[in-house]
């Protein structure tokens, strides 16, 4: 069966379909979820409401305007986002950027890390430098698009990324 | 500064956009999709998803329908109660109108009375002083010179006339006088009693109504008030679009179809265990209409309708070692022939599936589907309609007739799942266009109701309702007979005709 052939069944509420799906883009989806939320349990609620969303949308999904697998990871990084917000955590720390000292290229051995150590990383990162990071580093968006997503200025966005930089930077440290 | 994280970045970008499951710790447990799946609601186009707006047109042809033939047919209804209220102040008129001349009755009964009694006085005084009067004129008359005589007799002097007053005597004394205004006017034949022909006299007389007064009955109902009568009573004159002899029309629509399938054979090791009762869909009608008389047409339709079928089917099968075969990879497969039995027609399923080399010879192997079909057909039908209303712009049809259904195209999507001790072993999805088990040709009855309202005199916009039957089953049957299906249909549809 090939993903077209999937969701347009899936469209139809074909079970069979449906698993297929999952079973193509489960890891992808729940990687996005690990990467939004501190925890796993968290992850799994938000997999959990992106899936019902997908599913549930699928008759708006439009192969001539891309894949299906960009598609379905913008809805799950809203839901993520969506949830982040229902529970009230605050998004935002702090809004003053700190003058962090920088490192130089080369200096770190990255590659030694697992994307396991990795994930809890990001993880580990205070909710909105973890968003705003995610959102700019993994997903792509402008600090234009993160300000109007997360309703607030591209200076904070900016300086958001700037400190979970700094972070993952002195944590990788540690970590080698 | 942003430069010096680019390295960071690319790290972090790759490694998350690597979606390979490792170690479990990002694979989400198959619980989650078990729970999403419970809670999806899957969106439908917009027809589909308000099931109950295939409805509309025939509730709206039921209610006004029924609307129009309790109009007709119950006198409290509204228009009934206008015409009542008519009737009421007519009744009403015409009573107060009798009360006036009951009134001038009794006025010109007494004013009669009176008159009656001058007249007698003035008869006992008019005989008595008649006589006086002839013998006056006769001497004054006598006193007249010759020649006026005679011109009176040949014409020459056109009338003759005097002032006579006359004394009127009672008991010897002048009571009064009688003026009188003689006029002899002459005559060319001989009809003497015309001689005179006129006395004038100063006796007056009340006032009085000699003829009673006519009673003109003008309806003094307001403009809004026509009187209106029941109209079944009323052939209103047809308007010309009436007229026409023939129409063809166009028209779109729903359809929800009851499926009934009969004979499934229980306990057997391939049955159907469940199927969907009924479903919506859509369809487009072409009609064609001849006028037999004001009231009856006889019509031709081609309709397409398309019918959708979800059923599940069971079948049962014991695991048979020459039905195993090793396959290019080197894997043992399995291969079975599964008949799929289904409302809209049967197919075989040849698939393969991996075993392993623990099964046992007649080990059982259960295969459920849930099973899609999705049949297009054409109908042709043959009918009459009947106009069982008929205003100048609107008519309320019903109508009856049969015709055939013919199958163009069944797409079969099957969700075959195979259980080897209970559990899932092998899951497929198969999609056919198998025509194979379909009995292409379908008798079928209709009962239709309808609405059409005449925008000028060739176009007129309708909508109706058409319930269907049908009288052979849908799937070929099996050799032994086995089910049948049959097709309840409900179609509404809204479309437009042309009339010539």
């Amino acid at each position: 069966m090939t993903d077209q052939e999937a969701i347009i069944a899936a469209q139809k509420g074909n079970y069979t379909a449906q698993k297929f799906l999952y079973e193509t883009y489960k890891t992808r989806w729940y990687m996005i979820c690990l990467r939004y939320m501190s925890f796993k349990s968290d992850a799994d609620d938000a997999l959990q409401n992106g899936m019902i969303n997908i599913f549930s949308k699928l008759s708006q999904f439009d192969d001539t305007l891309g894949k299906f697998g960009s598609w379905s990871s913008r809805i799950m990084v809203n839901d993520c986002i969506m949830l982040l917000r229902k529970q009230k955590r605050n998004l935002i720390i702090e809004d003053i950027a700190d003058q962090i000292q920088l490192y130089d290229e080369g200096e770190t051995p990255l590659e030694s890390i697992s994307r396991k150590e990795m994930m809890e990383l990001i993880q580990k990162l205070p909710n909105g430098y973890r968003t705003v990071f995610n959102m700019y580093v993994i997903e792509g968006y402008t600090h234009k698009e993160i300000s109007e997503k997360l309703q607030i200025s591209k200076g904070t966005s900016k300086s958001q990324l700037f400190k979970a930089r700094k972070l993952l930077k002195e944590a990788l440290e540690i970590l080698i | 500064m942003e430069d010096n994280y680019d390295k960071l970045d690319d790290f972090f970008r790759r490694s998350m956009q690597d979606h390979t499951p490792d170690d479990s710790w990002n694979v989400p447990s198959n619980s989650l999709f078990e729970n999403s799946i419970s809670q999806i609601k899957i969106e439908r186009p917009k027809w589909y998803r308000n099931k109950a707006l295939f409805l509309l047109p025939f509730l709206f042809i039921f209610v006004s329908g029924t609307y129009l033939i309790i109009v007709n047919l119950n006198p409290s209804s509204p228009q009934t109660a206008l015409i009542n209220e008519n009737i009421n102040d007519n009744l009403e008129q015409l009573k107060a109108e009798n009360n006036a001349l009951k009134h001038q009755i009794a006025s010109l009964t007494e004013s009669n009375s009176k008159l009656q009694e001058d007249v007698i006085e003035l008869s006992n005084s008019t005989t008595k002083n008649n006589v006086q009067l002839k013998s006056l004129i006769s001497n004054q008359i006598a006193t007249y010179p010759s020649k006026d005589i005679a011109s009176l007799k040949s014409g020459t002097n056109s009338d003759l006339t005097k002032d006579i007053k006359q004394r009127v005597v009672s008991n010897n004394k002048t009571t009064g006088y009688v003026h009188s205004h003689l006029k002899v006017t002459p005559v060319l034949h001989d009809d003497k009693s015309n001689a005179i022909n006129s006395t004038e006299n100063s006796i007056h007389y009340p006032a009085l109504l000699s003829v009673l007064p006519k009673i003109n009955y003008t309806n003094n109902l307001s403009s809004n008030k026509t009187l209106l009568f029941p109209l079944s009573k009323i052939e209103l004159a047809e308007s010309s679009n009436h007229k026409r002899n023939y129409f063809v029309g166009v028209s779109l629509g729903v359809n929800s179809s009851w499926l009934t399938m009969n004979k499934i054979p229980k306990g057997d090791m391939e049955q159907v265990t469940d199927y969907e009762k009924s479903h919506s869909c859509y369809g487009a009608m072409v009609n064609f209409g001849y006028k037999v008389n004001t009231r009856w047409r006889l019509v031709a339709d081609v309709s397409y309708n398309r019918y959708v079928s979800k059923s599940k089917s069971k079948y049962d099968f014991f695991y048979n070692e020459e039905n195993v075969y090793t396959d290019q990879n080197g894997l043992e497969m399995y291969k079975a022939n599964l008949p799929m039995m289904n409302p809209l027609g049967d197919y075989d399923a040849n698939l393969s599936f991996r075993v392993n080399n623990t099964m046992q010879q007649n080990e059982l192997i259960k295969e459920k589907t849930q099973t899609r079909q999705m049949l297009d057909a054409v109908a042709l039908n043959l009918g009459a309609d009947y106009s069982l209303l008929k205003y100048s712009k609107f008519r309320f049809i019903i109508g009856a007739g049969f015709g055939v259904t013919a199958k163009v195209n069944l797409k079969n999507e099957f969700d075959i799942s195979i259980y080897i001790d209970d559990k899932l072993k092998h899951n497929t999805l198969e999609v056919t266009n198998d025509m194979k088990g379909v009995n292409p040709l379908v008798l079928n009855g209709y009962l239709k109701a309808g609405l059409d309202y005449m925008i000028n005199d060739h176009l007129s916009i309708g909508i109706e309702t058409v319930g269907l039957k049908s009288f052979t089953s849908l799937r070929n049957s099996w050799p032994n007979g086995g089910p049948k299906t049959y097709l309840n249909a409900f179609n509404s549809t809204v479309g437009m005709k042309y009339y010539w």
